[in-house]
């Protein structure tokens, strides 16, 4: 391929491909016909000058025989005016000793003439014809002659007495080859026109896959990757498996996306986790300086009633930053005893009464739990959590789910509830502390169990659509997070 | 038909005699056959006899003039319309004047033509229009040359005693000599290029200058001979009266609309009888032979 083409689209390319070979095929075809039709010509040519030579042969011999120069000349004058195209041929009789015996032409080959003498196309001619040529007719096509000659020897009882010389002038073959020409290539013409739009369109169809391919990969870090729309051609050759594998590549690529932005976000809760912890820390010491110092002074003071009022307000309010600061110091602390059964009735109980003042039904199922070996405190911490925000979101008259499941290798909690769907753009900072406005409850519900179920090693998981919100909890049951004994 | 009974009286005497050894119903119907039997004419190429329609209506016109069916014979040379008249299968032929010569002793003139008011005509000789050069028979020596017919006096016997007073003859002056048995094939011959030069009837060349001037102007007169008696009708001399009518028929053509019609086709004056001696100067030219 020429380079410059190498960069042009096969947009272009493949149906200029189609087209090129279109051509070359009616030009090759065209080439054919014609040379065919051609060698047609020159067969009809030989077997006219056969028929019409057998003809003359025959008539003429008698005339000759008779020396009867006047009736040769009206034979071959008959043979000669039959069609304009016919009546071009030349036909001279040569008797043995070369001199023109009579021809349809007289002015061009007279009587008694020496032609070879004077047509130097004839001595040409007259020079390749063998002596003692079959009797069969001889065609002869010399390249620089004017005419195509077909020789015939005249016998009288088998003694040879001259030779009819027919000549067909090339000139009489070119109009019909100037039409065979024009015929072949204009019906090829009509054949291509016809084939290069078919083509076209084959060679664009054959590449539009590719086409949808290459602009779909041309998207990938210009748009977001659920943006691409591409659709895998159903088809198994290498096109289709291309697409297979730019569909699977967009996959891992989304994979990895959403990965990502699962790490940034759970990096980002770590250190707001860590921020949370730090500043509870500075702030525990004091705060349990300050409550201690309050105690103190309402135990052994002599206070008025104002002051009393007084210290009893300031530790209300310390009360106050000791929750909410003991809240963010959220540490799963391994505990003496697991998780049972006990504690779920507790669980059970806690909710179905704000289940009933909220006017859902809670749907508690705990199939078969016993015990597990996870400490209870953190878990109740979990269930009480979710168990809460679900009623609190769930539609008046609907049914909340909480499920308890023990796996072989991990503990399964699932909330559900009907009611509004949470909205994308909280989805973000849902884990996050006052990440999102909390009706009834003091936004640090979620973070805390977030924060629960980091440091037990487990996955959360939110999905709310189509009018549920799902919260989806595994905790891994491993020795690290086993119950340690009287710790 | 009850006019030629007397005449042929002796003959069917003969006819009879044979018939008797066969069968007597034939008698009647070979009789009948005998009366219906047409006048014979021979014709030859001394006019344009190619026009079959004007012959058809010729012969029409002969026929009711005389009363009698009419059959026009044609044949390839001269001679054979010669035999067949000495045979007596031809009541009369049109021939020229040199079988007549030669046959004076058995054949007579019936009626001779007027060709421009007079009972004569040429023999020229021609060559092709493209020859401007040749100007008497002696330019064409060693050429090629095309002759009538060997017993025409215009297209044959003017030419070869012309050259006999040369001490030649055709064979040995031209290089090759041909006959295309009419005048006309010679005019052809001679307008292709087949023939350098030709010896053809004046009448029939002029004749043709009118029918088929695009041939003859092909063709260029070099010379004309000397007057000859113009092609006579001739019959037997033991001729019947059948030649007798014919020879009414035709010197009365001049004197007929329908016969004037077809004189003029003919190119012709009329007919009329063969003045004494018309002949002479052909009978000297066969002489030179």
């Amino acid at each position: 391929m020429i380079p410059l083409l190498d960069d042009f689209s096969y947009r272009i390319k493949v149906p200029i491909s189609l087209t090129l070979a279109i051509l070359i095929s009616g030009v090759v075809i065209t080439g054919v016909l014609i040379a065919r039709g051609a060698e047609d010509l020159r067969d009809e040519l030989y077997d006219n000058a056969q028929d019409v030579g057998g003809v003359l042969v025959n008539t003429l011999v008698p005339t000759m025989r008779h020396d009867d120069l006047w009736q040769a000349y009206q034979i071959l004058n008959g043979a000669g005016a039959a069609s304009e195209t016919v009546s071009q041929r030349m036909l001279v009789v040569i008797d043995l000793d070369g001199l023109v015996y009579v021809s349809n032409n007289p002015r061009s080959f007279p009587v008694n003439s020496r032609p070879a003498e004077f047509d130097p196309e004839f001595a040409r001619l007259i020079a390749n014809i063998k002596v003692d040529s079959p009797l069969t007719p001889q065609l002869y096509e010399l390249r620089d002659d004017q005419a195509i000659y077909v020789t015939l020897p005249l016998m009288d009882d088998g003694v040879r007495i001259g030779l009819l010389i027919m000549g067909y002038p090339k000139s009489l073959l070119t109009p019909k080859l100037y039409e065979l020409y024009w015929r072949v290539t204009l019906s090829t013409l009509a054949v291509i026109a016809l084939l290069i739009p078919v083509g076209w369109q084959i060679g664009k169809r054959m590449v539009a896959p590719l086409m949808h391919l290459s602009d779909s990969m041309a998207l990938i870090g210009k748009q977001p990757l659920q943006a691409i729309n591409y659709e895998i051609p159903q088809r198994k050759d290498e096109i289709g498996r291309l697409g297979m594998q730019f569909q699977e590549l967009l996959q891992a690529l989304s994979e990895k996306e959403r990965f990502e932005i699962q790490m940034i976000a759970s990096e980002r809760l770590a250190a707001i986790g860590r921020v949370a912890a730090g500043v509870a820390h500075e702030i525990n010491n004091p705060l349990g300086g300050m409550m201690n110092a309050i105690n103190t002074f309402k135990h052994y003071g002599q206070a008025d009633p104002l002051t009393e009022k007084t210290a009893s307000m300031l530790e209300r309010g310390l009360e106050q930053i000791r929750d909410t600061v003991s809240v963010l110091l959220v540490q799963a602390r391994p505990e003496s005893h697991p998780f049972t059964q006990k504690d779920l009735e507790d669980i059970a109980t806690l909710l179905k009464s704000d289940a009933r003042k909220a006017g859902v039904t809670l749907n508690f199922s705990a199939d078969g739990l016993t015990e597990a070996p996870l400490p209870s405190t953190p878990i109740r911490q979990i269930l009480i959590n979710l168990g809460l925000n679900a009623i609190r979101a769930c539609t008046r008259g609907k049914e909340v789910v909480c499920q308890v499941q023990l796996k072989p290798n991990d503990l399964v909690i699932l909330t559900e509830n009907p009611g509004a769907e949470i909205p994308s753009e909280q989805m973000g900072q849902l884990f996050e502390p006052f990440g999102h406005d909390s009706p009834g409850g003091n936004g640090l519900g979620l973070w805390v169990t977030y924060q629960i179920v980091q440091q037990l090693k487990g996955e959360i998981a939110v999905l709310s659509e189509e009018g549920i919100t799902r919260f989806h909890i595994h905790i891994p049951i491993s020795n690290k997070n086993g119950v340690m004994a009287d710790g | 038909m009850p006019i030629s009974l007397p005449d042929v009286r002796g003959k069917r005497r003969a006819w009879v005699a044979k018939l008797l050894a066969f069968c007597l119903m034939m008698f009647t119907s070979i009789a009948l056959n005998a009366a219906e039997k047409p006048i014979a004419i021979g014709l030859t190429p001394v006019f344009l006899d190619e026009q079959l329609s004007f012959l058809t209506r010729w012969q029409g016109y002969l026929e009711r003039k005389m009363g009698h069916p009419v059959r026009f014979v044609r044949r390839q040379s001269y001679r054979e319309i010669t035999e067949l008249l000495l045979n007596g299968e031809l009541d009369a032929a049109w021939l020229c004047g040199f079988p007549y010569i030669q046959h004076r002793d058995k054949l007579k003139p019936l009626a001779v033509p007027l060709f421009n008011g007079e009972p004569l005509y040429r023999s020229y000789l021609i060559v092709s229009s493209t020859d401007t050069v040749t100007e008497s028979i002696d330019d064409l020596r060693n050429r090629i040359f095309a002759f009538s017919d060997p017993n025409s006096n215009s297209g044959y016997l003017v030419t070869q005693a012309a050259l006999k007073s040369q001490g030649q003859s055709a064979n040995s002056f031209f290089r090759r000599s041909f006959f295309t048995w009419s005048h006309r094939n010679v005019v052809k011959a001679v307008a292709d290029g087949l023939a350098d030069g030709g010896a053809v009837d004046g009448y029939v060349w002029e004749a043709l200058a009118k029918v088929d001037p695009e041939l003859t102007s092909h063709t260029r007169v070099v010379q004309q001979s000397a007057q000859f008696g113009f092609p006579p009708f001739l019959t037997r001399t033991d001729g019947h009266k059948n030649a007798l009518a014919l020879r009414k028929a035709l010197i009365s053509m001049s004197a007929d609309p329908e016969g004037q019609i077809l004189l003029r086709t003919l190119q012709l004056d009329g007919f009329t009888l063969v003045p004494p001696g018309l002949y002479e100067s052909i009978a000297t030219l066969a002489e030179q032979l």
